[in-house]
């Protein structure tokens, strides 16, 4: 029996199989013991990277974290506009003083306008500052709450009942195959609703 | 005399009222050869939804080998033999509020023990299945549909 290559395996479990083919990998699955096993491995092994990622994310307290964040961001001092620009001005003039002279004078105009353009418009600074301010907690904010929604869609699905669109579906509570083994999977019908299929594997 | 009718009357009225749990539930179990030789699909089978998507439609022919109506209660299991001299077992475990009713399903094979307890629930009048085992040359698929498709308790 040639069994299910790695890579359709793959695609069938992420269900990005065309129908066909999907199609004979799940009878191949009806009737193959060892590509059950390795479903059933890739099953595991997302459920326990998801189970892990929740234990971490359970553990974090990230408020806490936003907040040493930000308290790390107010407290790391570097070296200031003025220092910089002390040491830039003062190694150009020693090797080429054309090069200090020249955006120096580009700067004196700028600032020129700079010093029109704040007088012509007076009383909207401290407006525009809070403006900025505002943008950046609410940019915050956001981050914060798209974190919290990629946790949420890790978290297990809600249980029975909890869905008033489920409660007429069908469902395999409970299932044990004894010494065989055996798959459990759903037939997607046309009024949306499903089907439970349980395929034992007589080998 | 019109007072024992009036208390007649009532004692019907009474028995009318009492509610779903104590009354049975209808089913249906089909039981089907399906084999990936070529050959007809039975009629009766093509309004079934189900066995014209994968993995069923793999399957070149299928055959109604049995339908056996079953009446479920708590108190007993309906035993249905299949053609591979297993028998499967049905019994109600519970009628849920929402219209669904959860039963177990087993399947028995005469010199062993139950190896496929299966507990589950069932939408009303939407069929499940147990496919897999062998017989005659292809796959039994046994499809259990309990009460009917309107979600309500069957009488």
């Amino acid at each position: 029996m040639e069994h299910v290559q790695e890579d359709a395996l793959n695609m069938h479990f992420d269900g990005e199989l065309a129908p066909a083919e999907a199609a004979s990998v799940e009878r191949h699955l009806a009737s193959c013991g060892e590509c059950n096993k390795r479903l059933v491995s890739m099953q595991r092994l997302r459920e326990m990277i998801t189970m892990s990622a929740e234990q971490v994310a359970s553990q974090v307290d990230f408020d806490a974290m936003f907040g040493r964040v930000e308290q790390g961001t107010k407290t790391a001092v570097g070296p200031g506009l003025i220092e910089r620009l002390t040491l830039w001005v003062t190694e150009s003039l020693q090797h080429n003083p054309m090069r200090v002279w020249a955006p120096a004078g580009g700067l004196a105009l700028a600032a020129a306008a700079a010093v029109a353009f704040v007088l012509s418009s007076a009383g909207s600074g401290v407006e525009g500052e809070e403006e900025m301010a505002r943008r950046g907690v609410i940019a915050e904010e956001r981050e914060i709450k798209r974190e919290k929604m990629m946790l949420a869609e890790n978290q297990p699905p809600k249980s029975e009942g909890a869905d008033s669109e489920e409660s007429n579906a069908s469902e395999v509570v409970q299932v044990d195959f004894g010494s065989n083994t055996g798959t459990v999977f759903e037939i997607a019908l046309a009024d949306g609703a499903s089907t439970p299929v349980v395929w034992i594997n007589e080998d | 005399m019109l007072a024992r009718i009036a208390a007649l009357a009532v004692f019907i009225a009474t028995l009318g009222a009492l509610p779903a749990s104590a009354e049975d539930v209808k089913g249906e179990v089909l039981v089907v050869l399906a084999k990936e030789a070529d050959g007809p699909v039975d009629p009766k089978l093509k309004p079934i939804d189900a066995l014209q998507k994968p993995p069923f439609n793999s399957f070149k022919s299928m055959e109604l080998l049995a339908t056996h109506p079953v009446t479920l209660s708590e108190a007993a299991p309906a035993t249905v033999a299949l053609p591979n001299g297993r028998s499967l077992q049905i019994k109600l475990v519970e009628r849920m509020a929402d219209g669904r009713h959860k039963v177990s399903v087993s399947i028995n094979r005469p010199d062993k023990q139950d190896y496929l307890p299966l507990l589950t629930v069932i939408a009303s009048g939407e069929p499940f299945f147990v496919a897999g085992q062998k017989h005659a040359g292809g796959t039994l698929v046994i499809g259990v549909q309990i009460g009917s498709k309107s979600g309500k308790h069957s009488k």
